[in-house]
């Protein structure tokens, strides 16, 4: 309710008529998609390479650069995760996306580490290795994306050495490759593509899920029941990380899907300050008995950040088995990084 | 890792102020990016804007047209004697008179939706008991905008929900700046009896 009496009521009034009304961002972005690709901004380029452009869940070992490999914490329960999440999707919604301009990009970069096994008279050697991928997608979201990937040769050993490594022939060298694809389309797919899903968001499977928490998550739940797949309620928060690593999902989509994640039962805040990179978050987590599926959002700004999967039984019990991070920031033209 | 936003391309909820940028030349081989720049600096709101008017799909597609129609018009407009948002602006209430009726229809729901819920809001707090909240201020003025003429409504809601200034509306509406004033005040004068409180306190 609204006091009146300060200030002009004609004025309060007509702010108040009809303020109901909601402008959808991920439409507007599919009209603005629409609306250049009509007036013949979009240059059209060669066919990408065969890479997809959403990282797919690295079913490797990982670890934190500059972290640790080992996690013990688990900072919180239920209650608290959802009070973190809404928090975060009020900060989102605080904070619009950068808007692109014309001639520049958004430049996103994933920092993932995974495992390579190479068998051995030994008994084989296992080692991490970090691969660096960067997207630069363009002001007109139908223009051409570029795409580097670069294993760095840095690299940690989680069984065997160097030594072992020179023997068996393997060498970390630095490797780099590019591509390009329109629409983000390296293999197919894209935010183009008339279908979508929570691996592969279109931009019309965005524009067309639904805007109240609670039905968000009516919808996670019936795509990620899965026959076959016994995670259960974590299965839920892979889905809704896979989205949201593609980093194609606007503010306020990921604010609605904040909201709906409060909805996991066991949803838990596991650490309060994971180190991704660098970058601090904290980390909600869902177990399912033998790994717990983590995403990491700063608290300052409601960013995703990375994700994480932490081994919950067995022998590796507490250490990280999975990791990425995840930055968006502005760059001036493909291949070049913001200055 | 550092994260980097450039400053010079992230748009706040205001964008910056560009001094030239709202006049731009929409000619050339850039013309395209022009146009993407207006976009971004203009849709949003302005789909904000139509949809308080006609609702929130038939503002979608005034957008979209909207954007469409400049670009095929862009050779009519004359940076030197409107601005672009203006200009645009002009475009998209143009084009929304077409959803005259539904935006009528629109308001004068707004007052049966009034008139089932009580003004008087003192039987739940006596503290209020003074106030007339917003909702119901805005219920009373919403059949006064619908009985305004489509000139005036447009004057009124263009300055109001747009943000445009009497310069810009005139310019939008192809009207003399003399006339959108003279209008402006007309309409809130009648408009502000039905929000001024019956006792209590002064108005302004």
């Amino acid at each position: 309710m609204t006091d009146l009496r300060s200030s002009d009521d004609l004025d309060r009034a007509l702010s108040a008529l009809h303020a109901d009304a909601e402008t959808d961002s991920a439409r507007i972005q599919q009209t603005r998609a629409a609306f250049l690709d009509a007036v013949g901004q979009t240059p059209v380029k060669k066919r990408g390479s065969r890479r997809r452009w959403v990282i797919a869940a690295a079913a490797a070992l990982a670890l934190v650069a500059g972290g640790s490999l080992y996690t013990t914490t688990l900072a919180g329960g239920s209650a608290e995760a959802k009070v973190e999440l809404d928090d975060a999707a009020q900060r989102i919604a605080a904070t619009p996306d950068p808007v692109v301009a014309p001639g520049k990009y958004r430049y996103l970069v994933w920092h993932v580490w995974n495992t390579n096994y190479t068998e051995t008279p030994g008994g084989g050697l296992r080692v991490l290795e970090e691969t660096v991928i960067e997207v630069w997608v363009p002001a007109n979201i139908r223009g051409t994306w570029y795409r580097r990937d670069t294993d760095t040769g840095r690299h940690q050993w989680i069984k065997g050495s160097n030594e072992e490594a020179r023997k068996a022939g393997i060498s970390f060298g630095r490797s780099t490759t590019t591509s390009s694809a329109r629409c983000g389309a390296f293999d197919g797919g894209g935010p183009c593509a008339k279908n979508g899903s929570w691996q592969d968001p279109s931009l019309d499977w965005i524009a067309g899920l639904p805007k109240d928490p609670k039905a968000l998550f009516e919808q996670l739940k019936k795509d990620g029941t899965i026959q076959g797949n016994d995670r259960g309620e974590t299965e839920l928060l892979v889905k809704a990380q896979d989205a949201l690593r593609t980093g194609m999902l606007p503010a306020d989509v990921r604010a609605t899907l904040y909201r709906a994640l409060g909805n996991l039962e066991n949803l838990k805040i596991s650490d309060k300050a994971a180190n991704l990179d660098g970058q601090i978050g904290i980390a909600y987590s869902s177990d399912d008995g033998s790994s717990r599926e983590e995403i990491v959002i700063d608290p300052k700004t409601g960013a995703y950040i990375g994700s994480r999967e932490v081994a919950t039984s067995g022998r590796n019990r507490g250490h990280v088995l999975s990791y990425s991070s995840f930055t968006t920031s502005i760059a001036p033209a493909p291949w070049k990084t913001p200055r | 890792m550092t994260v980097t936003d450039t400053t010079e391309s992230v748009a706040g909820d205001r964008p910056p102020p560009e001094p030239m940028g709202d006049r731009p030349q929409l000619t050339g081989p850039a013309v395209a990016d022009e146009f993407a720049r207006l976009f971004d600096q203009h849709a949003a709101p302005m789909h904000r804007y139509l949809a308080r008017r006609v609702g929130a799909e038939q503002a979608h597609d005034l957008v979209s047209e909207t954007f469409l129609t400049a670009f095929r018009q862009r050779d009519t407009y004359d940076p030197a004697t409107a601005a672009a948002k203006a200009w645009l602006y002009g475009i998209a209430t143009n084009l929304a008179r077409r959803y005259v009726r539904q935006e009528v229809r629109g308001l004068r729901a707004t007052v049966r939706a009034g008139r089932r819920e009580p003004d008087d809001l003192a039987a739940h707090d006596g503290r209020v008991a003074e106030r007339v909240d917003a909702q119901t201020l805005a219920r009373r003025i919403a059949p006064a905008i619908a009985d305004l003429s489509e000139g005036d409504r447009d004057v009124l809601l263009l300055t109001s929900w747009a943000g445009l200034s009497t310069v810009e509306v005139a310019d939008a509406l192809g009207i003399p700046v003399g006339t959108v004033r003279s209008r402006l005040h007309r309409v809130r004068r009648q408009l502000r009896i039905l929000t001024t409180p019956e006792e209590g306190y002064d108005h302004d």
